[in-house]
This record gives C-alpha cells, structure tokens and sequence, in this order.
C-alpha cells in the first residue's frame, strides 16, 4: 500500500498547477492549496495566502496583487519565525531557473515586509522554494549558488535561511501531515469528508451502504472528472481513494468496501478514456488499471489468502439459514469475480518478453489460479452461484484454470458444479436454482419465504450453455462426456439413468452483442443486442455427449455467420468484464468461444 | 323446590362436596327422591331443562339424572327427542357412560315407551350416531323382554324389520344390537351362524357391526374365543377397512393379553389374526392406539414375547409406525417410558435396528432416539452381517437423527466397524469426519460413547482445531463484507420461523388441551372467575426449549443433499440383498 500512496501522490501532486483557478477548460488545482494546508499543519497561522476564501465559495478566488514573491506565507505560534514559501510548478532547471522567475521571486521573497505589527517578534525568516517537479544540475547549482550569496540576516537580528522542497519532499511531507480530505482541492472536501466518514462507519455490502456511500462516491468521481480539466482529475481519484482508506481502516469491513469504490472509479476514468483524445489521459487509466487496480487486488489476496482459504471461511457465513447460504455464495462470488479479474488483467498484459516479464507474469497467473483452487477447495459457497449472471464468475474461473494450463482440473470442478446445481434444480429444493432475472432480491426473498409467492426465474439459462460451451476446454472424450452429463442432469433436469423425477427442461439462451458494446458496457447501457433461445438437443435422458457437441458447433458456426466480434478493443477485456459484473450484463460468448472453438477449427458455416 | 332452584343447587354438589361416585350416587338418589314429589308435568318440565346446560355442566347433569330415570315413567314423546338431543351434546366424547346409564335406565322403567321410541326414530332414517343408539336401546329392551316376557311380539317384528334384505344400515344395526348382549343366553350359536350366513356382507357395513360384535365376544365371552376367532380370521386381511380393522386389532390384542396355557385360543394365533390385518396405515389411529395400551402391558407381563411382536410389528407396518412416531399426533408418546424401563429396551431397539427390513430399523431408530439407551445389545451388533452395518451407517446419515443420537449409535458400532474395516470402516470414519465438524452435541457424546477410542477422540480433537480456525477468520478484514440484502431476508426468515415454531408449539397435542389466552400487556395475570371475583395476581413463567444447529446443515446444503442422494442409493441396493422384495 505504501507503494502505491507514494506513487499516487506523487502523480497527483505532480499533475498540479501553481495556483489553483478557474478557467474555461476546467478548473485547475494548484499546488498553492497543498502547500497551503501543509503550512497549517506545519508552521501555524497563514500570513499570506494567493487565494481569497469566502464562505460558501467552492473554490477560493486567486489574487491578483503584486506578491513580490511570496506566494504564501506563515507564522510560527511564538511569533517568532515567518516561513515564506515560493511556488513553482515547473522543473528547477537553469532555464527555467531564469526564464521561470525562480531567482526573481526568490529575491523578492529575500526581502520580506516585516513592519507589520504582527511580525514585530519575528526574529527568523525561512524562505522555502516549493516546487512539484524534479531538478538537473544545472538548477540546482544555481539554486545554491543564490542562497550562498544571500545575507545570513536581516536587519542585523533577523536570521534569514532557504529551504527546497522538490516533489519527493513535497509528497513526503503531504504523506506524512495532510494525508486527508483537506489535501483535495476546497471544492470537494465537503464531499471527501462526507465519504470518509461513511466509509468508516457503513458495512460492505450493507443497504446503507448501497443507498448512501455507493451513491455518493459515484457522484463524487463524477464531480471530479467532469471538474478537473485533463489528466488532474485522473489523477486525484487515487487520491481521494487513499484518503478513504486512510480515513475508514477502523471499518471492519474497509478492505473488501475499498476495492469496491477502487472498481467505480476504474470504470468511470476508463469511461472517460474513451471519450479522449489525450494520450496523456489514457495512459494514466492504464497506469491506474494496472498499477492501482490490478495492484490493489494482487495485494488484498496475497495478504488474505490465507483466510480465504481456511475450511469453511466464507461457508460460515451462513449462519443457522439457507438465507445464510445465500450470501456466502454471493461473497464467494464476488471474490471469484476478483480472483478471474486479477488473472485476466495478467493474461492481458503483452511486452516485456526480453526481460523474462512473461515467465514471472506466467508465475504470478499461477499463483493466482492456486487462490482460485485454494478459495474453492475451503469453500462450498464457492459451488453455488445463485443467478445467471454470475456465469461471469465461473468463466473467469474455468478460464483462468485453462490459461494457467491446468486443464485437468477443469473435469471434476466443472462436475462438482454441474452435481451441486442438479440438486437445485429438483423440486423442492431449499436453495433454487440459478435465477435468470439476476435479482438477489427474490433469491433471498424465495429462500427467506420457503419459495412463497416466488418472484425468481429458472426456465431460461445462459449459465448453462455457457458451461457447456466451456467443456470444450476439456478433452475430446472428457468433453463429450460433460455435455452428456450437463445436458441430462440441468438441460432435462433428469438423472442418466432416465428415471429420474419428471422436470421441465431448460430454454437455454445465447446473446449476440450489439456492435457498439464496450461503450455501452462501460455505461451499464447495453439494450442492444439479440437474445438466442435453444430449445435441447435431444429429449433423450441418455444423450450422446457428440449429438449436444455438434448441436452447439452448429449453433456457434451459424451465430458467427450473423455477428463478429473485434479481437482489439480500446479497454482492457478485464475492465469490460468488471463492468460487466458491476452492471449485471452478460458477457459475449465469443469469449470463451474463440478460445474453445476456434475459427480455423471450426468450419464456418456454408451459403 | 321447584326445577331451576332444583338445577341450579345441583350444578354447584361439585364445588361444595368435591367430585366422586358418592355423590354421584346421592345426587341420583336425591333428584329421585324431589322429583317423586312433582306431577307429570314438572318433572317432564324439569328433564327437558336437563339438556340445557353448556359445556361441561351436561355430563354433571347427567350423572344426577341416572335415579330419575329408573323411578319414573317418562313418554316417548318427551324421550325421543330428550335422547336424541342428548346424543347429539355428548358426540364423540369419551365420557359417555352416564349418558347410557340413563337410556338403559329408561329401557329397564319404560320399555313399551322405549320401544315406541325407536320405532318412532327408525322411521325417520335416522343417522350412524342414532342408530348406534337405537341398537343399544334394541339390546335393553330384549333383555327386559326375555326377563319380564313382555314385548315379546313387538320385539321380534322389530328384529325382523331390521334384518329385512335392502338395507345395509338396518342389517348393521341388527348385528349391533346384539354386540350389546354378547353374554346373553339368547345370542346362541344358531342366532350368530344364520347372521353370519345371511346378513355378513363383506366390505359393507354390516362388515362393521359383525367385527365390532366378535371383538365384544372376544372382551366379554371367553368361552366363545374359538368361535369368534375363527370368524375374524375368516374375515381378516390386509385390506380390511379401517373399523372392522381396528375391531379386529382390539381383539386380537385382547386375546393376546389374556391368553393363558388353558385359552381356546393361544397367544400365537391371536399374534397371527393380528398380522392378519397388517400392514396398518397411518390412518389407523384407533388400531395403534390400540398397539399402544397393549404394549404397556405386553412390555411389562411378557417382554421377550412383545420384544418379537414389535420386531414383527415394525417389519410389517414399519412405514406407517415411523411417519405416526414422528407426526404431530402424539401417539405412542407414551409408550416411550414403558419401552424405557423394560428389561429388555437395548435388545428391543438393537434387533429393530438391524433389522434387514428398511422400515422396521427407522422404526428402531426413531426408537433409539426416544429412548436414549446408552448401550445396544453388543452381542447382537457384533454378530450383525457387514452389509446390515452398513445399511445402519448410511440409514443414519438419511434419518433425521439428532446429532447426539447419532454419536451414541457411532459409539455403539465402532469396534464392529473396525473389525469389519474395507469399504464400510471407510463410510464410517468419512461420516465421524463429518458428525464431528457439525455439532457440539456430536462431539460431546461420541467422546462419551467410544469408550476411549483413540482413533475417534483423535478426529474429534482435530475437528475442534479445525473449527478454530474457520472461527478465528471471523475477524478478518477481508470476511467482513455483506451480501446487499442479506441482513432484509434475515429478518424475513426470522419473522416466519417464529412464527412457525409459535404455530408449532400450539399444534403440540399437549398445549392444544388448554385454552389459548393472548396476554397482550404485563407480566403478571389475574384471572375473573366464573362468579365474578377477581384471583390472585400470578407470575407469568417462561417456557422455552433450544437445541444445537448442526452448522454445516446451511454451509453445504447442496453437498449434503448429494450425499444423502447417494447414501439412499447404496440402501436401495444393499436393500435388494438384505430383502430381494426390496422392502
């Protein structure tokens, strides 16, 4: 965590102007804020400010009088020291050493005022250059060579000396003091403290903290991105999301609570991506997809594996109730969807190869399908996804045990689900099955009821031809001996032997997505599309596994000849797939199709 | 005194002379008396206010009016509605002998009126209640008639009445009329063989009154046994309805309670009439009800000779027995204490337990759960086949055993499993494995049962360390998220469980003897008496029963329900092997 905060700062605070004010392409924040609250902290009453705060204004208003280099300044409690700071938003280079003002405002600053009645203790002056950027040489023997031929005193009984403060001492200190709401621009921390103080007090998952912090942060991100021009507010949101967790770690519940909010942000900043045509901007998505995000997941499991995967952890969940079941398979869930993102995120990072990048990539997949497996193996709940979206869960499970090459695992997991979804799909059954209209709502509701006045819907299923489009993964005699099994046991709801308790059989259903569908995905919007029913592939209970394989090759050649699907597109797939997750939508089968079927094997279809 | 004085003083003998036979006894005697001292009219008067009172005060009254009616003359007219009326308050209740003490009574004092009163009420079709009724009354009249030889032509056109072809009802009526005088002279052998030649019709009502009629034979007239046995072993069979049924049960369990060396009868063909009937269903609660009182007795008197019949008794009708022991109906509650202090309890519950017959060892179990026998007969269980233990172990997994119970019978069977190791040792331990991360309950007790089995207090050992550890991930950060909507359908399914477990409670055959008063504020009562005084204020006492959650009952639904899928299919087919029938 300490690397990202630092690197995430560092950006942020880099990323900031001088002086913070409005303009037409959005309003700029400066460093003079930063500085500003660092000042409070640090050194006491602000002398002079850049800035006019006035009630009820969101942003202070600049100044525009003679500053005679001093941009702000403070007083020591004693009265007795005045700290003056000088602001640059530039790079202390000898050009920019002369053409950017440092030795002028410098030498302004050398020679402060100090008749005023408030200043009348004063017996040091401290002139400190502040600038979020780096140095060369050139600067900074320049610098030096200033501060060597200024006076030691002035007017005899006041000590003058000079500091510097370069962005690393910038973002050390911002770190170290103003590592909260106040260090967000004025505008958002009414809004920065209302989140912290929720975030530290609503529980994950909680109906307060869907009606109240889910919607206040996302108003929030908006505020931010729509506010800040350029890459600044792509560069706050970290920020901000720092400060939550700083501000809400007492919340029992803050880690898995913080990656949720993270996974808001992502999508609205690549969201916001796309809509740009700065490069600048959309390598600072990729650089918090990856280096925020990613990262963020990667951290969360290695440092709670271990619990995650102790017997019964997430199953203990439930508590004296199938109501309970119910919410350990969804947080079994939810963690198997981040489990699938983190490896996804890792199959699809390209480059890197000279540097041996693909071997510890192809480490770090292993490691994480072992969490997979190890999640999975302790928990039940892991077995018992409750609607049919969660499909998207069980693909990035099955997919990242096949991108981590360990295919012979996938027969007796893919087995044991199909087995714990046949005893669902029998009457009677406490727990039902697979809802198809994605409401957890009616899940709980059926359950919590006794399946009273039952809202849920279980005769259509994309999760389940999805499972059987993935046995293709296995091998051949493998495959075609799921197909059978899948298709009798929760296709025809009937045990092989074909005397099994009379159920109706499912529709099963395939979509074709609308062309557009990563910007729709992205805003939760995608209404297009075309929806594919499938009635069985046979009526007999005893199917040959190669009579559904050739039914579903059939199907997949004949859905191809109608619709294609891009192999690039502008978003990482993992990041459409989190959305997809966010937003309840169904994934393109052409995910898993091009990899189980893929298209020079499988003829296209004739005409 | 005048009637209402009379009724009203009479209503309160309870209360200030307490409630015995005596006073019944004088009460009688007294209305007898006061009455002897009103015209026609008043006491007409006072026998119609008679059916009046409510509730319970009817069966008081009753027992007050036995006098009246065997010293005065009352006419048809009055009488025939006043039975009518009366019949029709009692119903069903059990205590009714009051009530036939004052028709008998009445057909001893007046048997010409008597007599006009069931012929008036056979002719306006009277219902099953009335008929019963009117036989009984028939029953009285022929013993006045052959006493006083009075009525003697009257009777007789009545009898031929009734036994006329056309009407099942009638026929049943006669043949009941005589169950009523079942030690008469005048039911003679000739009477019983022309009824059974001629009115007996099989499946009909006449069915009915003909098993109701042994079985009084077999209560009352043990000279007759033989006879009345034959008969119901002719009439006797698996299909028989459910009253000649329950007749033929009562009988034959009468016969072989009361058998000796010397009977007609001997203990085992009553044993074999019974079987007879078998297998009973669980409507037949008067059959097992029946088997209930019978076996307080049996168990007692003749232990090895019930030990076999309720072996024999579960193997037959073990489906029924199982689905009543654990139903609402409070039948064979108890029986559990009897079955508990005989001699021979673990051997009785060891032998249905292992018995091959799959309905007979639930029946064992359910018993074994009742009864809590520490120990099962070791002789039994450590000559019992393998494949019989194993059809125990899996039976126990698919059983709605409690989890102690189920650690007591794993302590009685581990040394046998051991001994027998391969495939069953391995279902054993597998379900231990199991049972031990379930329950505290389980674990308590098999520690108890195992008889320091180190093997087993080893896996309990390990279970505890390894629910330590699911425990202690309770406090993680990353185990503290929600499911949205979770903690709505908590309450939901608490708001319906409780009331469930209220209705429940309610339904329970004990708590529905009482009256169901909602005491809506406070937490101390005072009850108004029926004479309007206020009582004592009392302290309101809390009731209340818990039990242990087996914990993985909700963490692995559909794993449990796929091992009990399979456990059923393994019983299936060792139950081809045990019982070919696959019983």
């Amino acid at each position: 965590m300490s690397d990202i905060r630092k690197a995430f700062v560092t950006r942020y605070l880099g990323s900031l102007m001088e002086r913070s004010r409005t303009e037409k392409s959005g309003t700029k924040w400066g460093i003079d804020w930063v500085v500003y609250n660092l000042g409070l902290v640090m050194y006491g009453k602000p002398i002079r400010l850049p800035f006019i705060r006035q009630p009820g204004d969101s942003m202070a208003k600049s100044k525009t009088e003679a500053e005679f280099g001093t941009d702000e300044s403070f007083l020591s409690a004693d009265g007795k020291e005045l700290i003056i700071f000088v602001l640059k938003d530039e790079a202390l280079t000898y050009k920019t050493w002369i053409s950017n003002g440092f030795e002028d405002d410098l030498k302004r600053a050398t020679y402060p005022d100090l008749d005023a009645a408030e200043l009348s203790e004063v017996k040091s002056v401290r002139i400190i250059l502040a600038y979020n950027s780096d140095e060369d040489q050139n600067g900074l023997t320049a610098y030096e060579r200033f501060v060597s031929n200024q006076p030691r005193s002035l007017r005899d009984t006041v000590t003058l000396c000079y500091e510097r403060w370069n962005l690393s001492d910038l973002v050390d200190l911002t770190l170290q003091h103003v590592l909260n709401p106040a260090l967000l621009p004025q505008t958002f921390f009414g809004q920065i403290t209302y989140l912290s103080a929720l975030f530290a007090e609503l529980r994950h998952g909680s109906d307060a903290w869907q009606a109240q912090l889910v919607p206040g942060w996302h108003r929030f991100v908006e505020d931010v991105l729509s506010q800040g021009s350029g890459e600044r507010g792509v560069a706050l949101l970290p920020v901000a999301l720092i400060i939550l967790r700083e501000h809400g770690s007492a919340n029992k519940s803050f880690e898995t609570g913080w990656l949720e909010l993270v996974e808001i942000a992502a999508l609205a900043l690549w969201r916001k991506s796309l809509l740009s045509n700065d490069p600048r901007l959309q390598a600072q998505v990729i650089d918090f997809w990856n280096g925020f995000y990613v990262q963020e997941l990667y951290r969360f499991y290695s440092t709670h594996i271990e619990v995650l995967s102790t017997e019964n952890s997430i199953d203990r969940i439930a508590g004296p109730a199938y109501v309970g079941a119910v919410a350990a398979g969804t947080v079994a869930h939810w963690h198997l969807g981040r489990l699938g993102l983190l490896a996804y995120s890792l199959t699809e990072r390209r480059g890197g190869d000279e540097n041996g990048m693909v071997q510890a990539r192809r480490a770090l997949l292993h490691e994480v399908s072992n969490w997979t497996v190890q999640l999975l193996n302790a928990n039940h709940a892991g077995y018992r996804p409750l609607l049919d979206i969660h499909h998207i869960e069980w693909f990035l499970t099955v997919f990242t045990l096949f991108q981590a090459r360990r295919q012979r695992e996938l027969n007796p997991l893919m087995r044991e689900l199909v087995e714990r979804l046949y005893v669902r799909r029998r009457e009677h059954s406490e727990l039902p099955f697979l809802d198809g209209s994605n409401s957890l709502d009616n899940v709980f509701e059926h359950v919590a009821t006794m399946g009273e006045d039952s809202q849920i819907e279980v005769g259509s299923s994309a999760f389940v031809l999805m499972l059987m489009e993935l046995s293709f993964f296995l091998p051949k005699e493998e495959c075609t001996e799921m197909l059978a099994f899948i298709h009798s046991h929760l296709v025809l709801g009937a045990e092989g032997t074909g005397d099994g308790p009379k159920m109706k059989s499912l529709h099963l259903v395939s979509w074709i997505p609308p062309s557009d569908w990563a910007q729709g995905v992205l805003e939760g919007d995608v209404e297009d599309g075309e929806a594919v029913t499938i009635r069985p592939f046979s009526n007999d209970h005893n199917v040959n596994g190669e009579v559904v394989a050739n039914g579903l090759q059939n199907l997949i050649r004949q859905m191809r000849a109608v619709s294609g699907f891009p192999d690039q597109l502008p978003v990482p797939m993992a990041a459409l797939i989190l959305a997809c997750i966010r937003y309840q939508l169904p994934l393109p089968p052409e995910l898993w199709r091009r990899h189980a079927f893929p298209v020079g094997q499988l003829e296209p279809v004739e005409g | 005194m005048d009637a209402e004085r009379l009724l009203s003083f009479s209503l309160g003998a309870y209360r200030h002379m307490g409630v015995s036979d005596a006073v019944n006894d004088f009460m009688s005697s007294m209305w007898a008396e006061v009455l002897g001292g009103w015209s026609m009219d008043e006491r007409i008067d006072f026998v119609r206010r008679l059916t009046e009172p409510v509730g319970h005060d009817i069966f008081k009254v009753l027992e007050f009016a036995r006098g009246i009616f065997s010293h005065h003359d009352f006419p048809a007219e009055v009488m025939r509605p006043w039975i009518a009326r009366v019949r029709e308050i009692i119903g069903e209740d059990m205590a009714q002998g009051a009530m036939w003490t004052c028709i008998e009574n009445y057909c001893r004092k007046c048997p010409s009126e008597a007599l006009k009163v069931i012929t008036w009420w056979q002719k306006s079709d009277p219902d099953e209640q009335s008929r019963n009724v009117i036989a009984r009354m028939v029953a009285r009249l022929r013993d006045s008639a052959a006493n006083k030889g009075e009525l003697i032509d009257d009777l007789a056109a009545f009898d031929a009445m009734l036994r006329a072809p056309g009407s099942p009802e009638q026929r049943s009526e006669y043949i009941e009329s005589w169950a009523f005088m079942v030690d008469s002279p005048l039911l003679s052998d000739d009477l019983l063989a022309s009824m059974r030649r001629d009115l007996y019709v099989s499946g009909g009502k006449e069915e009915i009154a003909w098993c109701f009629m042994l079985s009084r034979i077999i209560r009352h007239v043990p000279a007759k046994w033989e006879m009345a046995h034959g008969e119901l072993a002719l009439v006797a069979g698996p299909d028989l309805g459910l009253i000649p049924k329950y007749w033929v049960v009562e009988a034959a369990l009468r016969g072989w309670s009361h058998s000796t060396p010397d009977s007609q009868v001997a203990r085992d063909q009553w044993e074999d009439l019974f079987f007879q009937v078998q297998p009973l269903s669980e409507a037949d609660l008067g059959a097992w009800k029946s088997v209930e009182m019978f076996l307080y007795d049996a168990l007692k008197q003749h232990p090895e000779a019930a030990r076999r019949f309720i072996v024999r008794l579960a193997s037959t009708s073990g489906r029924a027995w199982e689905k009543l022991l654990r139903g609402s109906s409070g039948i064979h509650e108890g029986l559990t204490y009897t079955l508990k202090q005989a001699p021979n309890c673990a051997s009785i519950i060891t032998a249905l337990c292992l018995s091959p017959d799959r309905s007979a060892r639930r029946v064992g179990f359910e018993w074994f759960s009742r009864c809590k026998p520490s120990r099962l007969d070791e002789a039994m269980v450590g000559d019992a086949d393998p494949t019989l233990i194993e059809a125990v172990l899996l039976e126990a997994m698919v059983f709605p055993l409690l989890s102690e119970d189920t650690a007591r019978l794993h302590g009685n069977l581990v040394h046998r499993v051991d001994a027998i190791g391969g495939s069953v040792e391995d279902t054993f331990y597998d379900e231990v494995s199991h049972q031990t991360m379930d329950t505290h309950g389980y674990r308590k007790n098999i520690v108890e049962n195992c008889g320091g089995h180190e093997r087993i207090l080893q896996m309990v050992e390990d279970a505890k360390k390894r629910i330590d550890a699911t425990d202690a991930t309770r406090t993680s950060p990353a185990m503290q998220m929600d499911a949205l909507g979770h903690q709505r359908a908590m309450v939901l399914w608490m708001k319906r469980t409780g009331r469930r477990m209220k209705n429940g409670a309610m339904e329970n055959s004990f708590t529905r003897l009482f009256t169901n008063i909602s005491i809506l504020y406070a937490n101390k009562w005072r009850m108004v008496g029926p004479d309007g005084s206020l009582g004592e204020a009392s302290k309101l006492n809390r009731v209340s029963a818990e039990g242990e959650m087996p914990r993985l009952e909700s963490m692995m639904p559909e794993a449990l329900t796929i091992k009990r899928i399979s456990a059923e299919m393994r019983i299936r087919q060792i139950q081809e092997l045990l019982t070919p029938s696959g019983s």
